[in-house]
Formats: C-alpha cells, sequence, structure tokens
C-alpha cells in the first residue's frame, strides 16, 4: 500500500485530506509540523508528501521540503505543496525547494484526488 | 656791397632788423616773396653797418633787443641826416601806451603788432611807402611836448608821421577789439554751447544716475531673488545634485550633500564620476545625457548594512532643456523613501498574510463543504463534525474580515462608535474567559484583582475585544503554554489591565514596532498565524477611551502587555 504524508499545522486540515483520499487504498500519516514531517518521512518513505508551508516552530514547508529532497534515500519521494500562499513567487520558491508540484487553498477535495491520482497511478 | 643801384631803383629794399633768426627769416621770405628784396641784421648795430654801405626803402625792426634796442635805433636813425627819410617800422606787442609815446618819441613811423598777420603787414608797408613820398612835400613842423602819465614826452616827428602812427595804433587797437569782440562772441557762443552741453550732459547724468539706481535695485531684486531660490533649493527636504552637460557637479543642496556624504563646495565643478559613489546616479545621469531617456526613477540604497543607518532613497533624474529645446544638464532630485518603501513591503506583507489568513478557513469550509455533499458514505457523527468545522471556521473568517474592516476603518480616518457606559472591569474580563476555554490544553487563563469594583466610563464590547486579542496574542507567542495572568488594578485616576504570559517574550526591536499596522513579531512562514492588525486595533481602542497600552518583555521568557482605561468616579471605586 501507497504511504501518504500530509503535514499541516492545522487539524481540520489534515483531517479534510484524509478525509478527502479516504476513498483510495493509502496508509496515510499525519505531521503537525515541518519539524515532524522531515521526521516521519526518513522512517516511513511515504510515496507522497502533502506539504502545508506557513507552520510555526522554525521549519516551514518548503525548508521541510529541502531537507526531505536532499536526502538521497527520499528523492524519489513526491511532494506536492498545499499552501494558502499562491503569488507566483510563492511557487517559484517551492519549485526551488525541490516540490513537484503546487495546490493552493482552498482546494477542492475532488481536484485534489484526482491530482493524486495521477501521481500515485 | 654790389649791386645798389640795382637795388635802389625799384624802391622796395627793406632792412629787417630782428635778433630772432626765425622771425627774421620768415618776415624775409615773406616780404621777397611778395616783390620786395630784404637784408636782415641781427642786432641794431650791425643794422648800422649795413646802412653804411646799402640804400633801403624802409626799415622793419624788432623793439626787444641786446644791446641797443628798436627804439634808441630808430631815434638813433631819425637824428641822423643819412638816414632820417627812411620810414622805420616797429614791431611791437603794443603792451603799454607808453609804448606809443617812446615810438612817437623815437621818431618811428609806424607799428606793427606782434604778431601780425601777412596780409596786414604788406598793407602797412605799402601804405607807408606811398605816403613817404607824400611827407616829403609837407616838411616842417615843430617840436612836440606832451605829458603822459607824469612824464614829459618831446616829440620831433611830423604832424603825418604821428598821423601815420596813431591812425596805425588805432587801426591795430580796431583790429585787436574787433579781435576781441569776435573771439569774446565766438566766447559767448561756446560759453552758450558750453551751457547747452552742460544742460544736455547734466540730463545726461540724472539720466545716467536714474539708470544706474534702476539697475541697482534690479540687482537689489534679482539677488534678492537669487538667494531666495537658493533658500528653497538649500532648505528643501528633498536632495538636489545638478550637473552640466559634461556631467560636472554645479549645485548640490545641503539634503544631497547628506545623503552622499559630500561637500558640495569641496566638489564643485568636478566631474560626477569622481565625487559620487552612487553608482545608480551616476548611470542615470549619463544615460540622459547620451539622449537614452529623458528621464529616471530609481532606488538605491546609502549605509548599506549598518542597521541603523540604512536608508532607501528614490532619485529621479531629468534633463534640464532651455526654452529653445538646447540641453543644459541634469538634475537629480533625491529623497528619503525608507518608511515609504517599508510600509510597501509591510503592506504587501499584510495583502499575502492577509489572503492567507483568509484562505485557511475557507479550505475547510470549501473542502469539508464539497465533502459534504458528494459523499455519501459519512456517518451522522462525521457529518456533524464536519458541519461544525465549516461553522467555526465561518465564524472565525468573520473575525479576521471584522479586524480587517477595522484597520480600514482607522485608516481612513472613520475610526469606531464607542458607546461609553458605566460598566466594571472585573466583570468584562470575567466575560472574556470563556470564550478561550476548549482553545488550549496547555494554557491556563488566572485572573486577580486589588480592588472590589472597578468601575469605568467604556464600551464592554470594546475592552473584550482588547481583552480577547491581547489573550489570543499571549497564547499564540507561548506555544509551549504555560499561564497566562490577568489582573486589574486602580493607578491613580485609571483602572490598569494586564495580560501576562510565559511565552517566547519580545525583543526591543519588536515591541518598538509593535503598533505599527501590518506588523507581525514573526513575519516568516513559521510564525504563528495573525493578520498583524490586532495590536494596531488594540492601541486604536484604547486611546479611543483616553487610556494608554504599553508592551514589556523579557525575550526568551515573558511578556506583559498592559493598558489603562480612565475611571468613572474616582471616590466611589475607593468605597
Amino acid at each position: 500500500m501507497k504511504k501518504i504524508l500530509i503535514t499541516d499545522d492545522q487539524l481540520e486540515v489534515r483531517e479534510l485530506v484524509e478525509v478527502t483520499l479516504r476513498v483510495d487504498d493509502y496508509t496515510i500519516f499525519q505531521a503537525s509540523s515541518g519539524e515532524e514531517a522531515v521526521r516521519i518521512a526518513e522512517t516511513e518513505k511515504p510515496d507522497l508528501i502533502l506539504m502545508d508551508v506557513m507552520m510555526p516552530g522554525g521549519i516551514d514547508g518548503f525548508e521541510a521540503t529541502r531537507r526531505i529532497k536532499s536526502n538521497p534515500e527520499l528523492k524519489n519521494c513526491h511532494i506536492v505543496i498545499l499552501s494558502a500562499k499562491g503569488q507566483q513567487i510563492d511557487r517559484e520558491r517551492g519549485r526551488a525547494a525541490g516540490a513537484d508540484d503546487y495546490f493552493v487553498k482552498p482546494f477542492s477535495p475532488l481536484e485534489l484526488i484526482t491530482k493524486v491520482e495521477e501521481i500515485m497511478g | 656791397m654790389t649791386g645798389t643801384d640795382v637795388r635802389t631803383k625799384g624802391g622796395r629794399e627793406i632792412l629787417i632788423v630782428e635778433d630772432s633768426k626765425v622771425q627774421a627769416a620768415t618776415l624775409k621770405h615773406l616780404l621777397e616773396e611778395n616783390g620786395y628784396t630784404a637784408l636782415t641784421a641781427g642786432n641794431a648795430s650791425e643794422a648800422i653797418d649795413i646802412l653804411c654801405n646799402e640804400v633801403f626803402t624802409l626799415i622793419i625792426s624788432d623793439i626787444n633787443m641786446p644791446g641797443m634796442d628798436g627804439y634808441e635805433f630808430c631815434q638813433k636813425l631819425k637824428s641822423d641826416e643819412r638816414y632820417k627819410d627812411i620810414p622805420v617800422i616797429l614791431l611791437t606787442s603794443l603792451s603799454d601806451p607808453t609804448d606809443i609815446i617812446r615810438g612817437l618819441q623815437s621818431g618811428a613811423d609806424n607799428f606793427i603788432t606782434k604778431p601780425y598777420e601777412d596780409e596786414y603787414l604788406l598793407t602797412r608797408i605799402e601804405h607807408l611807402l606811398i605816403n613817404r613820398q607824400l611827407r616829403k612835400f609837407m616838411k616842417g613842423g615843430v617840436a612836440l611836448e606832451i605829458v603822459f602819465r607824469g612824464e614829459k614826452y618831446s616829440i620831433n616827428s611830423d604832424r603825418q608821421q604821428i598821423l601815420d602812427l596813431l591812425i596805425s595804433v588805432f587801426e591795430t587797437a580796431i583790429d585787436k577789439n574787433e579781435k576781441l569782440l569776435k573771439t569774446q562772441a565766438s566766447q559767448y557762443e561756446m560759453i552758450e554751447l558750453m551751457a547747452e552741453k552742460n544742460i544736455a550732459l547734466l540730463e545726461t547724468q540724472e539720466e545716467l544716475q536714474r539708470l544706474m539706481e534702476n539697475l541697482a535695485i534690479e540687482k537689489q531684486k534679482l539677488a534678492e531673488e537669487k538667494e531666495r531660490i537658493n533658500a528653497i533649493i538649500r532648505s528643501t527636504a528633498e536632495g538636489i545634485i545638478v550637473t552640466d552637460v559634461d556631467q560636472q557637479v554645479i549645485m548640490m543642496n545641503r539634503t544631497a550633500e547628506e545623503f552622499l556624504g559630500l561637500r558640495f563646495d569641496e566638489i564643485a565643478n568636478q566631474c560626477i564620476d569622481c565625487v559620487i559613489n552612487e553608482d545608480s546616479i551616476k548611470e542615470k545621469i549619463s544615460f540622459i545625457l547620451n539622449k537614452m531617456k529623458s528621464e529616471y526613477d530609481f532606488d538605491f540604497k546609502i549605509n548599506e548594512g549598518d542597521k541603523n543607518l540604512e536608508k532607501i532613497i528614490h532619485g529621479k533624474t531629468s534633463l534640464i532643456v532651455d526654452r529653445d529645446d538646447n540641453r543644459l544638464g541634469t538634475v537629480t532630485i533625491i529623497s528619503d523613501v525608507t518608511k515609504e518603501r517599508q510600509v510597501d513591503i509591510m503592506k504587501t506583507e499584510f495583502l499575502s498574510t492577509a489572503a492567507h489568513e483568509l484562505r485557511t478557513p475557507l479550505t475547510s469550509i470549501q473542502g469539508f463543504s464539497e465533502i459534504l455533499l458528494t459523499r455519501g458514505d459519512l456517518s451522522p457523527e462525521d457529518k456533524n463534525k464536519y458541519l461544525t468545522y465549516i461553522n467555526k471556521q465561518a465564524v472565525k473568517l468573520a473575525l479576521i474580515v471584522n479586524d480587517l474592516l477595522d484597520v480600514a476603518r482607522i485608516e481612513s480616518g472613520q475610526g469606531f462608535v464607542i458607546n461609553k457606559k458605566i460598566c466594571d472591569m472585573k466583570k468584562c474580563i470575567e466575560e472574556v474567559i470563556p470564550h478561550f476555554t476548549g482553545i488550549s490544553s496547555i494554557h491556563k487563563i488566572r485572573t486577580a484583582f486589588t480592588d472590589k469594583n472597578i468601575l469605568c466610563l467604556a464600551d464592554s464590547d470594546k475592552i473584550g475585544q482588547i481583552l480577547k486579542n491581547l489573550v489570543s496574542n499571549s497564547i499564540k507567542y507561548s506555544p509551549q503554554g504555560g499561564e497566562i495572568h490577568i489582573s486589574a488594578e486602580i493607578k491613580g485616576d485609571f483602572c490598569q489591565i494586564s495580560v501576562r504570559d510565559q511565552g517566547i517574550g519580545m525583543t526591543p526591536e519588536q515591541i518598538e514596532k509593535v503598533f505599527s499596522k501590518f506588523y507581525r513579531a514573526d513575519a516568516s512562514d513559521s510564525a504563528p498565524e495573525g493578520t498583524g492588525l490586532g495590536m494596531t486595533i488594540v492601541k486604536y481602542l484604547v486611546e479611543a477611551h483616553g487610556g494608554r497600552v504599553r508592551i514589556e518583555s523579557e525575550y526568551g521568557a515573558w511578556t506583559e502587555a498592559a493598558f489603562t482605561i480612565p475611571l468613572h468616579d474616582v471616590d466611589k471605586n475607593n468605597v
């Protein structure tokens, strides 16, 4: 079973993503900070990470992405940024950090499923 | 001497007795040109020698001569039988009437005054020669004695001779008088002319004087005008740098000196390349002079790297052209836009933050509502849970929108309507606490009141808004949890309410900026959420009540926000 890591500081958003993805068979992990995301990524080696950007605690989503992508064991992990920051400059920063895709909040759960299935398919 | 006969024949031989060789030669030349023969003698005795050998029709003699003078010489001739019939003309300046007496005494036949006109002299000579012929027949007469100026003179000359002499003197006198009159007339004319000229001159002078005065006034005005323009330029808050077409700095005001760290008098007329370090200014000026563009807007930094002195300067360079479109140089206006740029950055950050803050609740609302609408597999519990999320986030969204509207109202100067009523601050605080229950399990809110009643004239809703802002800040900035202590006490005429946490604290720099609009203590992506408007609203609301707000903090340990609200009635509060 493929593994998906949901990273967001807000419980409700994590739950929303989880509920959205429940229709397919994925093992879902949750992280509430950048630091936690890096830790879980290293232990679980997920196939996909949905990454929020603005999170308290010193390591934001971009930094977490950079750290995960710099780990050779995790370089095939697909990272989708899921952020309320939607400006061009934010997308560029995401790309620079190594993210594979960028989704802007608020998002449509249906669109997210389609995207995830496309990636995992 | 030979040829005497030939000379006497014509009767036109003249002897000139004159000590001045130049005058003798001149006179000789004049006479010879007019058909006379003339001999010259340098003095009387030489003349007497010549007379021994030669026969003359006429003698012209000067008066003032070394040795024997003209009078003596004449007298000598007249008393000598051999020569007494030769007419003698004395050349005199006639400066003294005695000259005439002495002339008569000496038996002179005529006077010619010096200086003489050639024509007059020749006429006189001619006249004398004719009269001499007449006189030969009218000889005889007695010596005449006259007294002149107390002196007695004896005159032996005959009547004709005296008449000749007197007439000649009279003629001379008339002539002189005429000349004098003429001279006088011409002098009068001259004087008149001069007077006219003088008047004209005076008028011109006056005109000049007026012109000079006007010029001086104009000059003064110009100087004043120039000084005024200079003062304006000097005192302008914007920096001004002017160059000529060769890029030499020809003017710079005080502000520009300060911004660029230069002194104009040290760099005047030097090329901008040599004196201004700021590349962007040099570049724009040369672009403009090379006709690449006629105006440039640009920003540059000064004192870069020094946090306290770093400034963002905006420059605007444009071409200076005269009325005929000739390029005269460039003018660059520079101004400190540090604050504006900071506000710009804050506004941009605010927009992005505000968008983020609005999107976060919207994510839940849009996501869960779509799930509820599209998924049929949800349990009633799940449905209820998602509806609760949606509701909670909608409320949060409304609060954010309210914050934004509040700030917009403060910004536009409209402000809030404060409905002041007597209310107990303790009650206000107690009403706020339930709002935070269930929000955090790691924070504990405690209250402490020193007085029984703390009655203030205040808008309890607004006091609640202030407290909610402060408490939520305390929760937000103490992620490790801890105690949040709310206290209220009477201090003078005010009630002071403090909210203190055990959070991450603030640096002095952060405290300084905390009340500026859009400021967030931590604007990074890993910062706690918030629009950065809360403290702006708090400050406005407290001040609208007549109170003050302050922040104290120890970085890494605690933060205390305190505000004051004026008491309703000092006496009653103390009962």
